[in-house]
């Protein structure tokens, strides 16, 4: 199927495989899930032999773990750094399981219950009173009605009274809507296939602090940053050339240059770990997508700029927009990481990077 | 005629399950396994009423060699069922492999598992659909059908014997081993060879190759060197312990449990096992979490297609339901790492519960380990054993008469034994110990003897596990020195490699910088035999310090042990000069960014200032304009700070430079009151890096460009000496009170 859409969701983009892998499905399905937990596996993971593209590049047993929560009667909870791959994680579980990612809360500090819940149609409800008619279905209620999986982005950045609204449709799996009057029309009954993927940044710790009753009916899932240099590697070079080649540069940066910069960001993310769990990490986040970034924007610029491939002076150009965010101190630390870390290492694009260090700004 | 060869996972049930199935099966004649075949001689010693988990210790010890190996068996061991069939039934049983001594590399686990080929392991994970090796054996082999496991078994060693490469030591004793093999195949009557399954596919060659003339016997031990084995007991939590390169199957007590209750039982009896150990940590484990844990468990084994919970299922699951945070690192199941310092709670009691506490005890009749004896000995040589009164001796180290009795006493400190006590601090010198005897003595020195058989071997022992344990660099370079008072330098490659890489996790540049002083020293008064590897410490704490040095921005609270720290670095070059693995122009380069950048604090500008004059990289000169452009309409505390690391590290500077002397006073006359006084801690830090004669010389300067000269800040007291000697005494008394209550200050 082609899709005219500057981003079709996962059940569109990947409406094809998707469809093979229900075909194919004999292992048992839980009630409400469009698959076996086995086929939203290897929907996640890829399975080469089957024509499946993996798209989650992490811990498989994460997957399984997250799979298994959305079965229980506890919601699910991904945590993480920023740039960890948590929300796609969280569309293509919706994408998978309930053949729909579209029925999102996206948290912030002005999100209220009405856009988690329901609101009303006010022209309908002044003219009729509340009415099943004049209520306008918010993603929880609609995921409720029809079995399907609700995912709740940034759910630490909503205001507590708000997050906790949360507490009786997760235990008791019902919603109450006392505007309805009295008997079986005033509570919603959650079909089976229902749940909650909620989606939480490390870095907002403490921002609103989750409720520890809605804390136990969640279980924690923490998503980490690719552990494998080469696995990081091959994701980066990827999709830098898919950036590169709709920003219409042929060629992806050369792969010396790209371990670099890769291995930079990984120096810099995680900082020397020792024994003491000494970590000097920046306040921004090294992510991978951040990486992806720098190396398109390199790409670009050498090949607008110069006419040529991406150099390691262009990684170092592009590293301090990327680096450097809320803390002026960062840049002192990607200065000492260039004056003392690089200068050490060996191979033609490290001694590049290092010549081009005072071009950090 | 024939022989049977079942190749093993130490320390695995399923394996012993198809030891114990295959013995009474065949009903062999002989048993063949891997293990020291020095101990072939007390091999009935293993038949006694051990409970497990028992080790075999073996330790050698020649002028140019020390060393020291362990080969562990639990109750679910393949060689300790093997053995116990063996002796239960008279059947001959012996160990074939070398001693450990024998073997040319440092062989200090007998029973780890050998490195996975790293194809291998992606491929079997990927088609197990398992992450990690523990996981892959659990579903490939513990939680599978019994009927053809030995079949499988010896497809999957054959696999990994094909696409792991052999060590050289591998092939040693595989050579020794299979002289074994063939000799039993052409005796009468079956033989059964429990061996580790990687030697396996090598030793089933072996019995149709050609037959010695008789049994091998194990090389005799070089002239002059002491070598013996003995059994000790071992404990789950030191079964466990060997994570790393030498480790073995994790999580005994888990193991134990499926051994004991059967792999259904196993989960139930771990989850309680972890619920209870929360619980009386204070941690809230309810009803509804156990539940939740356990249904999240079942799910898990039934996705990953497991016949009970696995080990990784109930760990996943305890994980997803009962950790209400994000996790700093991935958990530590799926890469077979020891747990990081700051390891969530639950983690580490998760961990900690699997892997058990059971300690070994050692049955009625085993010969005592040596340690007790030998600590006998030392102490009536050295006029040391401990008598009901107690009494406290002192002995000043470096002494030769004393040298002994230091060693042997530091080294009974660190094993722990009863009934020695050290009074003061640990680097005080004249060391002093008080001495008394304690019921509890015998007893401690049988536990310290799985060890090592002497006092030395004990307590070099001992202290590795320690290094294994400690956190950060200063707790490692103070086990270091102890293990310099204590007369026992070469501390093992291990050690070594902890103590660099607690060095480069350092963060703290107080810290960072006390170890480095302390490395320094220990350099200065060092034997030859360690100059290299503290060459090499000096070297990484050198690199680190620069490294924390540059990071360091913002003005804040005077660091006094910052400044000591920039001290410490510049001591380190001047004392190692070219020795030092770090280039010098990086020092320097490092130093002058510090002094000119201006976004270091204070204190640290002046230090690193300090440092290039003391290390002659700047003329003095030079460095006193530097100075004065720096204090130059600072706000007093900053002129303070920036004096009080100028000073500490580079005084000369001061001392020898009017212009510098002259600035400084115009800065400080130019000072009102408050100002004065905000300045004045940092000042007197600043001027008590002069020593007196210095402070009085500078005092001198300064009453001459006031035109009082004449001034004399120094000089002979008028004092009989007595007096003085008496004041000293009481000032000491009175130092001493208030370190009791805590009053004061650092020194």
């Amino acid at each position: 199927m082609s899709v005219l859409a500057q981003r079709p969701p996962a059940e569109l983009q990947y409406a094809d495989e998707l469809a093979r892998l229900a075909e194919a499905d004999t292992a048992p399905r839980p009630p409400g899930w469009r698959l076996s937990l086995t086929a939203v596996r290897t929907f996640l993971l890829g399975d080469e032999a089957r024509g499946i593209e993996p798209k989650f590049v992490g811990d498989p047993g994460l997957v399984e773990r997250a799979m298994v929560s959305l079965v229980t009667q506890r919601g699910l909870l991904l945590i993480g750094e920023p740039g960890t791959a948590k929300s796609m994680l969280s569309e293509l579980l919706a994408a998978a399981i309930s053949g729909d990612s579209s029925l999102v809360v996206q948290g912030g500090a002005a999100t209220g219950e009405e856009q988690i819940k329901y609101s009303w149609n006010y022209a309908l409800l002044i003219n009729e009173g509340p009415s099943e008619r004049a209520l306008v279905p918010g993603p929880v209620h609609a995921a409720m009605t029809h079995g399907k999986l609700v995912r709740f982005e940034e759910i630490t950045r909503c205001p507590s009274e708000v997050q906790d609204s949360l507490l009786s449709i997760l235990s008791d799996r019902v919603l109450a809507i006392p505007e309805l009057g009295e008997g079986p029309r005033s509570t919603l009954l959650a079909q089976p296939g229902f749940n909650v993927i909620a989606t939480a940044n490390t870095r907002d710790r403490g921002v609103n602090e989750m409720s520890s009753a809605l804390k136990r009916r969640f279980n924690f899932e923490t998503v980490h940053p690719i552990a494998d240099f080469a696995t990081e590697l091959a994701l980066v070079e990827r999709q830098s050339r898919k950036l590169l080649a709709s920003s219409g540069v042929p060629q992806a940066p050369p792969r010396d240059v790209l371990e670099v910069l890769v291995s930079t960001f990984r120096d810099l993310r995680a900082g020397p770990v020792g024994k003491g769990g000494g970590r000097e990490r920046l306040s921004t986040v090294m992510s991978t997508a951040e990486a992806v970034s720098v190396a398109h924007a390199a790409g670009v610029r050498g090949h607008y700029l110069r006419g040529g491939e991406a150099t390691p002076a262009d990684v170092v150009e592009c590293l301090a927009g990327v680096a450097v965010k809320d803390h002026p101190e960062d840049l002192q630390r990607v200065r000492r990481y260039l004056e003392q870390t690089v200068a050490k290492k060996v191979g033609p694009a490290w001694k590049a990077l290092y010549e081009a260090r005072h071009r950090l700004g | 005629m024939s022989v049977s060869v079942v190749g093993v996972r130490h320390h695995s049930p399923a394996c012993a399950r198809l030891v114990a199935a295959t013995l009474d099966r065949l009903r062999p004649q002989r048993v063949l396994i891997e293990g020291p075949a020095d101990m072939n001689d007390r091999v009935r010693e293993l038949g006694l009423d051990h409970r497990p988990p028992v080790a075999l210790f073996s330790f050698h010890f020649s002028d140019e060699r020390r060393h020291a190996s362990w080969s562990p068996f639990c109750a679910h061991s393949p060689e300790w069922v093997a053995l116990r069939w063996a002796l239960a039934r008279d059947v001959p049983v012996r160990f074939i492999d070398l001693p450990a001594w024998a073997v040319g590399a440092d062989l200090e686990n007998r029973y780890a598992d050998p490195e996975v080929g790293r194809e291998l392991l992606p491929e079997l994970e990927r088609r197990l659909g398992e992450q990690g090796y523990d996981a892959v054996w659990d579903a490939g082999f513990e939680l599978s059908d019994a009927s053809d496991l030995a079949e499988r078994l010896d497809a999957y060693w054959e696999v990994l014997r094909a696409s792991t490469p052999a060590l050289p030591s591998d092939l040693e004793r595989e050579a020794f081993m299979g002289e074994h093999v063939a000799w039993a195949a052409g005796e009468d009557g079956a033989t059964v060879v429990v061996c580790g399954g990687f030697h396996a596919p090598v030793l089933r060659q072996a019995a149709a190759g050609p037959r010695p003339e008789a049994l091998p016997l194990p090389p005799p031990a070089p002239a002059g060197a002491r070598s013996e084995t003995w059994l000790v007991p071992y404990t789950e939590q030191r079964l466990d312990s060997f994570s790393g390169y030498a480790s073995g199957m994790p999580s005994p007590a888990w193991y134990r449990w499926c051994w004991e209750d059967g792999e259904a039982e196993a989960p139930r009896r771990a989850l309680r096992t972890v619920a209870s150990r929360l619980r009386a940590r204070g941690q809230p484990v309810s009803v509804a979490d156990t539940l939740a844990a356990w249904t999240q468990a079942q799910a898990l084994a039934r996705l990953r297609g497991h016949r009970t919970v696995a080990r990784v299922d109930l760990l996943d699951a305890v994980v997803s339901t009962w950790v209400k945070d994000a996790l700093d690192a991935p958990v530590p199941w799926s890469t077979r790492q020891s747990l990081p310092p700051g390891t969530h709670p639950v983690l580490v009691e998760l961990v900690a519960a699997l892997s058990g506490d059971a300690r070994g005890q050692l049955g009625e009749g085993t010969p005592a380990p040596p340690l007790l004896e030998h600590v006998r000995e030392v102490l009536d040589a050295l006029d040391l054993t401990p008598r009901p009164s107690a009494r406290t001796v002192e002995l000043v180290p470096g002494e030769p008469a004393s040298r002994d009795a230091v060693f042997a006493l530091e080294r009974l400190l660190i094993l722990g034994v009863a009934g020695f006590q050290r009074q003061g601090r640990p680097d005080a010198s004249p060391l002093r110990v008080r001495i008394r005897s304690d019921h509890a003595f015998d007893s401690s020195v049988l536990e310290a003897a799985s060890y090592g058989p002497t006092l030395e071997a004990a307590a070099v022992a001992r202290l590795e596990e320690e290094v294994g344990e400690a956190d950060g660099f200063l707790p490692l370079v103070r086990l270091l020195a102890t293990s310099l008072r204590a007369g026992l330098p070469g501390l093992s490659a291990r050690a070594r490699a902890g103590l660099t890489s607690a060095t480069s996790g350092e963060k703290d540049l107080g810290d960072l910088g006390l170890g480095l002083s302390a490395l320094v020293g220990l350099l200065r008064h060092g034997g030859d035999g360690d100059r290299q590897a503290l060459l090499h410490l000096v070297s990484a704490a050198v690199e680190r310090a620069l490294w924390l040095l540059e990071g360091m921005q913002g003005e804040g609270p005077l660091r006094t042990d910052h400044v000591r720290a920039v001290g410490a670095l510049r001591d380190a070059v001047l004392q190692v000069g070219d020795e030092l693995e770090v280039p010098g122009d990086r020092v320097e380069g490092v130093l002058s960014r510090l002094a000119l950048g201006g976004v270091a604090p204070a204190a640290l500008r002046g230090a690193a200032l300090g440092a290039l004059v003391s290390l002659a990289r700047v003329p003095t000169a030079e460095a006193a304009q530097v100075a004065l452009g720096s204090m130059e309409g600072a706000s007093p505390e900053v002129l303070g700070d920036y004096l009080a690391g100028l000073l500490t590290v580079g005084r000369e500077v001061l001392t020898t430079q009017d212009e510098l002397l002259a600035g400084l006073d115009a800065a400080l006359t130019g000072l009102d009151a408050d100002g004065f006084k905000g300045a004045l801690p940092s000042l007197r830090v600043a001027f008590a890096a002069l020593p007196p004669r210095e402070r009085a010389a500078v005092g001198e300067r300064i009453a001459e460009r006031h035109g009082r000269p004449g001034r004399r800040l120094t000089g002979r007291l008028q004092h009989p000496p007595a007096l003085v000697a008496r004041a000293r005494r009481l000032e000491a008394q009175v130092d001493a009170l208030l370190r009791d209550y805590a009053v004061g200050q650092e020194a």
